[in-house]
């Protein structure tokens, strides 16, 4: 605010009588002294209020000190033409965050040495540094390497300036270099090995660089690599130890910083790892590991901290053409594909959180660069936990990280809000990318949607969805875009019914804005998708035609969840149609895409329930085969298609292969996971199935417990995994007649806990409903097994049960007619059997001469 | 032991002449029409002084070596010194000297901050506001307050109420402790002291404004 000359005398007199007075009068006079202009009045408290705040401190430690940047300001000691020792100064070549860089040469005996002196700038400069870079001189002079740029001398000048003095390399940075000239994935790679070479010898020698980034890879015409800097962050960062980690690393390239560098904590070979996994990752992609353009310090942090850098592939798909055309390819598709797979795996493994978890050393990591180049098994596939799901099931960690980032997202959303002007749309945008962060991490650490009780992330989300709601009225296409994002969170992490909701309300302000029709297609799109995992199957129908009828171009996405949708009413041969044709146009697709790997599945599925159990085994096979191009061997999905397959093997009649098939997963997925893991419970439900189809009872019931254990305690006691297993232990242990008991208390809780889970209409609830019958019956509970079958539910039931549920139902029910004698009962009711009723009977009679006249 | 070298450009003496008499004249002549009230001038005045303020910090380098303390008062006193102890140099009131030293300072220093911040891509100077907690622990450091800011506000002061933006430049570009502003300023005491007192008041208020405000838009 530009103050007059009046105002200003004013407030001046003000503010001067105010001082003459006590303190405690000080707010009664600037009232009564104000008056009515209260922007005068704020004005003046203001005033007092720093005058209070600074009144007896010292002038430099309210305005800071002039001599710093005086010093740095005047003498200009070094420059072209002045000598430094016994160099002589030729120019300035480049200044940057720690100093000024200058070419220089010395004559010695008739030889020109030329050489690079970079003064480290002003404010780095303490006596503790200058003996710290004396003590690394030695060692950092030590170091000989075609691919480091040596360190000739260091000292100091007159006023205190420290100053390296550095073999002069004349090339340009690392990225410019390989974009300038497109050099191929490989040929980057090549060099980037030069560099590796360069690290190991260093770190061989005792000394960790710390701050690897590309511009301190310069590259020589002749294409040799060349590290600069190095050991110099350590002095630097060494300086400021003691009085924070955040002053501590300044001066260091916050992208390629290791998470440990930035809590501070001991810097290791660990970091170079970290940073040349960043350096690597740009280098194929084009993109840093995080976008950290105006992204705030906290936000940064965050991303650094916990969230997982993006798969290459997926970002690729978001960058420009330009990218992959500068690594002489044609398009992104192909970018994508080359640098999936192997060479994503060894990104990600340098770039772990974890410093143990990632390469243990420069040369293991140059071992695998190595064995991607030429083909060959790398080691970050070997025996390597799975990471990101590890994170997950790591659950104190995953919420509170990933409830920082929605919380970021919240405010965000609140900000949009806040301010409904035409920068609303920009300010879109950034909480849409927040949105996506988000998304991008509960999709890559949850493939196999088990979790559901993330119970931080969903308490964030709900306080999302007031701020959010504000919008609906007012901005419904803004609406309909953030609740989008919001319920695909919803819907991957299990809160289908959740997500189906506000992807309700989403798509209902996307009819009344101006959604762009393809983001309004999506929206539909996955609401069909959160609606089927709602159980709302109807309505997922409508959603897609609502989607198909926007007129916009079908997606594979759309025919995916087309096909999942007809497989419900069992048109099988529709549903595969689709499936093969979504994934005929996804077959770019990775791997890692949720939708490629979801179809294929399915298509299985679809195969499966239309009898074609070889065709389903192929393609589950093909599956993994195409998995294993790209993905870790511990990756959950190679996991779960596995386990898939056994099941294939055992319906296909290969109950051997398939025994050893889910012996093998279930190995593997408790080396992998652990113990208590969600896929250990399925591979073990699998592996029980195919030990009892092998008449191994009693082995059978171990995992078939196992399973119960871990779905209890993840799932919860009502959960269809769990029940479906509860129900196989019963079917094991019915069979050992001195059991019985046992095995019918099991049925009747199953039967109970599925009548209130899944409701009299599924099928589920009619199978184990028979099998309890069929107990009760067998043990002679003829009557109690009579009522079972003709209670209302099950009359429900029977009109929707598949064929082999309702003619098991039948012979149930005709069996029990007979055992409990109806006949006999309706003629001539027996007094000596109160127990025996005559109204089950006569309901069975009615159930019984309707399903004759059926037939 | 860490080699210590000087360049040959910083070892002028103080017995070698530091300009040239036409030099001379044109300092006179600018002086005085600077006085007179020709803001124009200032440049050709920058070109002219800044060249003996950098030398006599040179000079305060070399006699100190590293333990270099350059007070921006000694500076303009040296300057002073120098300057009128040549012939010529008809203004022999120190406090005009100072008052034409500060406004230098201040403008070097800004043109300096700037040009660095312009390399910088604005990304490696760190600012602080003065309402930041640890805002003591920090200007200790250095060039963390902003000083381009203090700069901005100085001359929105300066717009309004000149006699008190000006004890304010001298106090915080020259170091000129209260009493030698009354020297230069030819004021009584009492409203020196007065003007300072809002002088750092209002900059105080009208900085952490500004910070508040910039936070918001980063």
């Amino acid at each position: 605010m530009q103050p007059d000359a009046d105002r200003i005398a004013r407030l001046y007199a003000l503010f001067d009588a105010a001082l003459d007075l006590p303190q405690a009068e000080h707010d009664a006079y600037a009232r009564a002294a104000c008056g009515d202009d209260s922007a005068l009045h704020e004005e003046l408290c203001r005033l007092l209020a720093h005058e209070r705040a600074i009144a007896g401190r010292d002038t430099r430690s309210v305005f800071g000190s002039l001599e710093a940047v005086l010093r740095d300001a005047m003498p200009d000691a070094v420059h072209a033409g002045s000598q430094l020792g016994e160099f002589s100064i030729l120019e300035e070549i480049g200044a940057g965050g720690m100093g000024r860089v200058f070419r220089a040469e010395r004559s010695e005996r008739g030889f020109t040495q030329r050489v690079a002196i970079k003064l480290l700038r002003q404010e780095l400069t303490n006596p503790d540094l200058l003996r710290r870079f004396s003590a690394e001189r030695q060692i950092l002079a030590g170091l000989s390497h075609p691919g480091i740029c040596r360190l000739i001398d260091a000292g100091a000048l007159a006023n205190g300036t420290p100053y390296v003095v550095m073999e002069l390399v004349e090339g340009e940075p690392l990225f410019e270099h390989c974009d300038r000239r497109l050099l191929s994935l490989e040929h980057r790679l090549q060099i980037f090995r030069q560099v590796l070479a360069a690290v190991s010898h260093a770190h061989q020698n005792l000394v960790v660089h710390r701050d690897i980034k590309s511009s301190n890879i310069l590259v020589e015409a002749g294409g040799t690599a060349k590290l600069l800097d190095f050991g110099i962050a350590k002095v630097l960062a060494g300086a400021h130890a003691g009085d924070g980690t955040a002053t501590a690393d300044r001066y260091l390239s916050f992208s390629n910083a290791a998470p440990e560098q930035l809590l501070g904590a001991r810097v290791t070979v660990a970091c170079d790892v970290y940073a040349l996994g960043a350096v690597m990752y740009q280098l194929c992609c084009g993109l840093a590991p995080f976008d950290l353009q105006g992204a705030g310090a906290a936000q940064l942090e965050t991303q650094i901290l916990h969230v997982p850098p993006a798969p290459m592939s997926r970002r690729i798909a978001e960058a420009s053409e330009r990218i992959a055309l500068n690594r002489g390819l044609g398009n992104l598709a192909a970018l994508r594909r080359a640098s999936s797979g192997d060479l994503e795996r060894i990104v990600q493994k340098c770039l772990r959180k974890a410093p143990e978890e990632r390469y243990a050393s420069v040369e293991q990591l140059d071992d695998d660069v190595a064995n991607f180049l030429a083909c060959r098994p790398i080691r970050a596939s070997a025996g390597q936990r799975w990471y990101r799901l590890r994170k997950f099931i790591d659950r104190n960690r995953l919420p509170v990280a990933l409830g920082a980032l929605l919380l970021v997202a919240v405010a965000t959303i609140a900000g949009v809000l806040a301010a409904r002007n035409l920068a609303a749309l920009r300010e879109r945008d950034r909480a849409q990318q927040a949105l996506s962060i988000l998304r991008n991490a509960f999709l890559s650490a949850d493939p196999s949607r088990v979790s559901g009780e993330a119970v931080t992330v969903r308490a964030v989300l709900d306080a999302a969805r007031p701020a959010l709601e504000e919008s609906f009225d007012a901005q419904p296409e803004l609406y309909a875009s953030l609740a989008s994002s919001i319920s695909e969170v919803e819907l991957a992490i299990g809160l289908s019914t959740q997500s189906a909701e506000l992807f309700d309300r989403a798509a209902d302000a996307a009819r009344r804005g101006r959604l762009d029709p393809g983001e309004h297609f999506h929206l539909l799109v996955m609401r069909a998708r959160a609606l089927y995992a709602a159980g709302e199957y109807e309505r997922a129908q409508g959603s897609l035609h609502e989607a198909s009828a926007l007129g916009v171009e079908l997606t594979p996405e759309w025919e995916v969840t087309k096909a999942i949708v007809l497989l419900r009413s069992a048109e099988y041969q529709q549903a595969i149609v689709l499936l093969r044709h979504a994934i005929e146009s996804m077959h770019t697709r990775p791997p890692e895409d949720e939708w490629a790997n979801s179809a294929r599945l399915w298509l299985a599925n679809a195969l499966r329930s239309n009898g074609d159990n070889a065709e389903a085994l192929r393609i589950l096979e093909e599956t993994v085969d195409w998995h294993h191009t790209a993905l870790d061997p511990q990756h959950p999905r190679i996991a779960l298609t596995r386990i898939q397959i056994a099941v294939q093997k055992r319906l296909l009649g290969r109950p051997e292969e398939s025994l050893s098939d889910a012996r093998q997963v279930h190995a593997d997925v408790v080396a992998a996971y652990g113990p208590r893991s969600p896929f250990v419970a399925k591979a073990a439900m699998v592996l029980g199935n195919a030990l009892i189809t092998l008449e191994h009872a009693s082995e059978a019931e171990a995992v078939y417990r196992e399973a119960i254990s871990i779905y209890q305690e993840i799932l919860g006691d009502t959960h269809p995994d769990t029940l479906r297993t509860l129900f196989n232990l019963a079917e094991v242990i019915v069979a050992d007649p001195a059991r019985r008991a046992e095995a019918r208390d099991l049925y009747r809780k199953v039967f109970g806990a599925a009548q209130t889970r899944f409701g009299m209409k599924s099928n589920a609830t009619i199978l184990f409903r028979n099998s309890y019958a069929r107990t009760l019956l067998a043990d002679g509970e003829a009557a109690a097994a009579l009522s079972l079958l003709v209670s209302a539910g099950a009359q429900v039931g029977l009109d929707v049960a598949d064929d082999s549920n309702r003619s098991n139902h039948i012979a149930l029910l005709r069996q029990a007619f007979e055992a409990v004698e109806c006949a006999v009962i309706a003629s001539a009711p027996n007094p000596e059997r109160p127990d025996i009723q005559a109204a089950p009977c006569a309901a069975a009679a009615v159930m019984l001469a309707r399903i004759d006249a059926e037939s | 032991m860490i080699a210590r070298s000087d360049s040959p450009s910083c070892t002028t003496g103080g017995s070698k002449p530091l300009m040239n008499v036409s030099a001379d004249k044109d300092i006179t002549a600018l002086l005085k029409r600077w006085k007179d009230g020709d803001r124009a001038v200032e440049n050709q005045l920058a070109n002219l002084i800044y060249p003996v303020l950098r030398d006599i910090a040179a000079g305060q380098v070399r006699r100190r070596g590293s333990q270099l303390t350059l007070r921006p008062t000694e500076l303009v006193n040296e300057a002073y010194e120098r300057i009128a102890g040549q012939k010529d140099v008809p203004w022999q009131n120190r406090a005009h000297f100072y008052a034409i030293a500060a406004t230098l300072i201040r403008r070097v220093l800004i043109d300096h901050i700037r040009q660095r911040m312009t390399e910088k891509h604005g990304g490696d100077v760190r600012f602080v506001g003065l309402d930041h907690p640890d805002c003591e622990a920090l200007v200790g450091a250095g060039n963390l307050v902003d000083w381009l800011a203090l700069d901005q506000s100085l001359s929105r002061l300066a717009a309004a109420h000149p006699a008190v933006a000006r004890v304010a430049e001298l106090r915080l570009f020259a170091g000129l402790e209260i009493d030698e502003i009354v020297t230069s300023c030819e004021l009584s005491r009492a409203t020196v002291g007065r003007h300072w007192r809002f002088a750092r008041a209002w900059l105080s208020a009208d900085l952490s404004a500004t910070a508040t405000v910039a936070d918001q838009q980063g």
